[in-house]
């Protein structure tokens, strides 16, 4: 749908990996979540650990399978990031929107809780698509 | 109005338990994600993008004051202050926690209410027409038929587990405001010339990423037969309908795949083997229907109101919202009046919790202690007297839900989008905003007259893009939101679907985009033409000729 396959098998066969972080929901509250560089599981998407290589991208992905296994956590799936100046950042239009929170309602959401953060101008900024490697969401 | 009985009270509190103790089961681990998804996706929980999403069923859209204050304690208490009104006549919560669902249920069923038929591959929450039982161009109540046909959908052994949702609309009036035909089955209430009531039955419509406009099947199924023929149609679609591709599983699908004439042969010949069964409607089951729906105690009143005709000529605002948004009553003395949910720069369909209180108490004053959600995403109030408008208005005016915009160009109707569906490629929300601020000028609203525009965040068209008369489609291209126009769609009796006018626009073009559209229709039109009579006169071309002038 999104070409993900294809970019993924591009990426490898240049030896190009690119930068991951692993995202998922909170099982008690549905609240979006990252995996943190200790194990864990943190709100906000600039302290999640990221990836920078196939072979840590599927350490996080085995660790990510621990938390579904012990119910913690559902949906878990690895998104592209961007790491300029310093912050972590997602690519997507739609991991900026899980970043923050909807965009007509800034009181709500993560961008209510941490102020300065905001970056309502990031998803149309990048020219890439990543949307990560999420499962199609069918629950329309 | 709709009476809960003893039966659904049993069904709706066991299921409330269930759930909680399927909630404490799946947090114990004793059920895995994939095993507790579908038994959510039946309670109306789903996953969305930043959080669980509630929907809550609202039969027919109608709702008590006690229900209303109800919904609005559940924003306060478990959710973030507000809810959102959708185009099935329910209400979701964005924020809800898992933790809370099985209390929040419970809150509901206190006041005869459920989530029960807002998600999974079952027959869903029926709809109707917003002015059943009080508008002067029905013949009957259609929420009697309505309501029949929750009872046999509801839970239904044989039709849980469909290839797809499947969605059924009912109206009575001449006037479609139910959007019949772009259901999975359309009903529409006709009297013969003996005075018999019966049936016109469509199935097949739908919106998605392949629109349909409903076949009639059957022109006249007798009264009795509704039940048998609507299973009838079921069972064939059960047995036929595609399970192997999600995306053509619809009915839609199979109709077109099998031809309207061979689709209608199988069922007529189910229907042959079905149409004795139990599934008859008894006249006194009817009748005992109808008695939920027996019309309230109206005063006798005279057909003009004098303190009504001073107020019209005393306030010019007030006089335009009745203009536009109050319909007339059946009944002497009262009339119908519409609370537009898309205030200037506001989110359709959104109400607060502190909203929600105040509709009750307008609901008790002014119109019977009952008030309906329209597939607009609207609200009605059904029994106005016309000497209580005025008083009405003042407090829609204290709430800012006195826009007067029922259809026109700023009453749209827009899916969640991007801001919170997890389905979504664009936003639909912030387009419609602006689009509420570009035209809220009301002498040029008026003047550009009736006009439907609807927005969706995509493909699937939730938010009815292309029922719109200028539809709006959010596609991502290279995580660029861009928006796709059609024109000529149709929701009404003469249903049509839109037509793609050209290449997509940017975000930060598609406001003008739509000025265009809108000034080529003045420009074209002749007399009093609606935009959608202009446009099946000229055709896409003088649009699409200034649309892309300078390309």
């Amino acid at each position: 749908m999104d070409g993900t396959p294809k970019k993924a098998a591009a990426a490898e066969a240049t030896g190009a990996v690119e930068l991951q972080v692993l995202t998922a929901y909170r099982l008690t509250d549905g609240v979006v979540i990252y995996l943190d560089a200790k194990g864990g599981w943190t709100e906000w998407v600039e302290e999640a650990r990221v990836s920078r290589t196939k072979d840590d991208a599927d350490a996080m992905t085995v660790l990510a399978k621990a938390g579904e296994a012990a119910h913690q956590v559902f949906e878990t799936y690895l998104i592209p990031v961007s790491t300029d100046g310093d912050r972590t950042w997602p690519v997507s239009m739609r991991e900026v929107m899980r970043a923050q929170g909807p965009t007509i309602h800034p009181q709500f959401g993560k961008q209510a809780m941490r102020a300065g953060r905001i970056d309502a101008t990031a998803h149309a900024g990048s020219k890439r698509t990543g949307r990560g490697e999420r499962k199609e969401n069918r629950e329309g | 109005m709709y009476r809960y009985d003893e039966f659904d009270h049993v069904v709706v509190t066991e299921r409330v338990e269930q759930f909680r103790n399927q909630v404490t089961r799946r947090l114990k681990g004793e059920l895995s994600t994939d095993e507790f998804r579908p038994l959510r996706l039946m309670n109306g929980l789903y996953a969305q993008l930043h959080a669980y999403m509630l929907r809550v069923a609202i039969p027919y859209g109608t709702l008590s004051s006690r229900q209303v204050r109800m919904l609005a304690h559940i924003a306060r208490k478990y959710d973030k202050g507000y809810g959102h009104f959708t185009t099935r006549q329910n209400i979701q919560y964005n924020w809800p926690k898992l933790l809370d669902v099985p209390d929040i249920l419970a809150d509901l069923a206190s006041v005869e209410m459920h989530a029960i038929q807002t998600s999974g591959n079952c027959i869903r929450n029926v709809t109707s027409d917003q002015y059943a039982g009080v508008s002067a161009d029905e013949i009957v109540d259609s929420r009697v038929y309505a309501e029949i046909l929750r009872q046999w959908s509801t839970f239904h052994p044989e039709f849980t587990f469909l290839p797809r949702k499947f969605k059924i609309a009912v109206t009575a009036a001449a006037d479609d405001r139910a959007a019949v035909r772009f259901h999975d089955i359309g009903v529409i209430v006709h009297k013969n010339d003996k005075g018999e009531i019966g049936f016109e039955v469509m199935a097949g419509g739908g919106m998605g990423r392949t629109p349909a406009v409903a076949p009639t099947l059957n022109k006249f199924v007798p009264e009795a037969d509704l039940l048998s023929y609507c299973e009838a149609i079921l069972r064939v679609y059960n047995m036929l309908g595609r399970r192997d591709n999600m995306f053509k599983a619809r009915i839609k699908i199979l109709v077109m795949a099998t031809g309207v004439e061979n689709f209608t042969k199988l069922v007529e010949d189910e229907f042959a083997q079905i149409c004795d069964t139990a599934l008859k409607l008894p006249d006194d089951e009817i009748a005992r229907i109808r008695a939920y729906f027996a019309p309230p105690a109206y005063e006798g009143l005279a057909a003009n109101s004098k303190a009504f005709d001073a107020q019209m000529l005393k306030d010019k605002a007030f006089a335009t919202w009745v203009e536009i948004n109050v319909a007339a009553h059946k009944q002497a003395g009262y009339a119908i009046a519409t609370a537009s949910l898309k205030p200037i720069g506001g989110v359709p369909g959104d109400c607060t919790a502190e909203q929600m209180d105040v509709i009750a108490d307008l609901t008790d004053q002014y119109s019977l202690g009952e008030v309906r959600v329209t597939h607009e995403q609207n609200l009605v109030f059904p029994y106005v007297r016309k000497s209580d408008l005025f008083a009405l208005w003042q407090g829609l005016v204290r709430l800012g839900l006195d826009n007067p915009n029922l259809d026109m160009i700023t009453d749209i109707i827009a899916c969640p989008g991007l801001d919170y569906c997890g389905l979504a490629t664009a936003r639909s929300i912030p387009v419609a905003q602006r689009l509420g601020e570009r035209f809220q000028d009301l002498k040029r609203q008026r003047d550009i007259g009736e006009l439907r525009l609807n927005i969706s965040g995509c493909i699937n068209a939730c938010g009815h893009h292309h029922a719109g008369n200028i539809g709006i489609l959010g596609v991502d291209k290279q995580n660029q939101e861009f928006y796709q126009v059609t024109l000529g769609g149709h929701d009404g009796a003469d249903a049509s679907i839109g037509e793609i006018v050209g290449p997509s626009f940017a975000s930060d073009r598609i406001i003008d985009a739509v000025e265009t559209i809108v000034d080529v229709y003045i420009a074209q039109r002749q007399g009093k033409e609606r935009f959608i009579d202009t446009y099946r006169r000229v055709g896409v071309k003088p649009f699409k000729e200034k649309l892309y002038a300078a390309h």
